[in-house]
């Protein structure tokens, strides 16, 4: 019961990320459909990954987590959400725009 | 100290550990379990076990009780980990100029408070993967260092590469 609402409210934060990937990919897409480009495959592996890494992690967390004690569980799930807040950023920020576009010649 | 030389060679603390003052000092252990003897089975295992931990951890070669191979092993797993907590700290502080720059004003507030505590929570990860691995790997020393090791792959700052450096 306690473990529910431990996974429960770590997973309000991961919800947040797979939402805040959603509208990554859907802002993505508007670019690229208003750009008349494509996406390289790295910029295909990056919006989706930025949605599914989050959904990943935290199946990973409770499946490691749920023989554990509700603190190494908490600490398992917490651990999960800095590697995604570490991945959500390497794919936002560490990803030049140059690279996920196919811009051709325009690059 | 007797000898101002010998004081390079130890660690801070080393006397008070052989002296038995430290906190995973065997006597005091002892100590504690003998109040009861119920109790003074399970403390025997553990104070064992203990030990050997201490051993592989911090190994100072006047204290090491251990045989002479499995002193040397854990000296190399201390450089070992020593580089990695190097390595970890750098990757921290990459982390920490990437938050500082604090890179994007979302117009949302609450988007934008997210996505900065975002950039504070990786700044911790990197202390907290550390501290993981070795919680991991505590009683396998290979364990330890796959952990380290593939942490600190997930945990390389990209955006200080490409963006913030």
């Amino acid at each position: 019961m306690i473990k529910s609402i431990i996974a429960g409210s770590f997973g309000l934060f991961f919800a947040w990320n797979v939402w805040a990937g959603i509208g990554n990919f859907l802002g993505i897409q508007n670019q690229r459909l208003q750009l008349g480009l494509d996406l390289t495959v790295l910029g295909w592996f990056v919006i989706l990954l930025d949605v599914f890494a989050p959904i990943l992690l935290f199946v990973a967390a409770i499946l490691v987590g749920r023989k554990l004690s509700r603190w190494a569980f908490a600490g398992v799930l917490l651990l999960a959400l800095l590697l995604v807040a570490v991945i959500n950023l390497d794919l936002v920020l560490g990803v030049p725009v140059s690279a996920m576009f196919a811009t051709g010649a325009a690059s | 100290m007797d000898n101002t030389d010998d004081e390079a060679l130890n660690w801070a603390g080393d006397e008070a550990r052989q002296r038995g003052g430290g906190t995973w000092s065997v006597p005091k252990r002892r100590e504690g379990a003998s109040l009861s003897p119920s109790s003074d089975k399970v403390a025997v295992p553990e104070l064992v076990e203990g030990v050997k931990l201490t051993d592989q951890v911090v190994s100072t070669p006047s204290t090491g009780s251990g045989t002479a191979g499995s002193g040397a092993a854990s000296s190399v797993a201390l450089v070992v980990t020593g580089i990695f907590a190097g390595i970890y700290l750098l990757f921290t502080v990459a982390w920490l100029i990437t938050a500082l720059r604090d890179p994007i004003q979302i117009a949302d507030p609450l988007g934008n408070a997210m996505f900065i505590a975002g950039l504070w929570l990786a700044v911790a990860a990197g202390p907290a993967v550390f501290a993981a691995s070795l919680m991991a790997g505590r009683s396998r020393l290979w364990v330890r260092f796959v952990c380290l090791f593939a942490g600190a792959l997930v945990l390389i700052p990209w955006p200080y590469f490409t963006w913030a450096g």
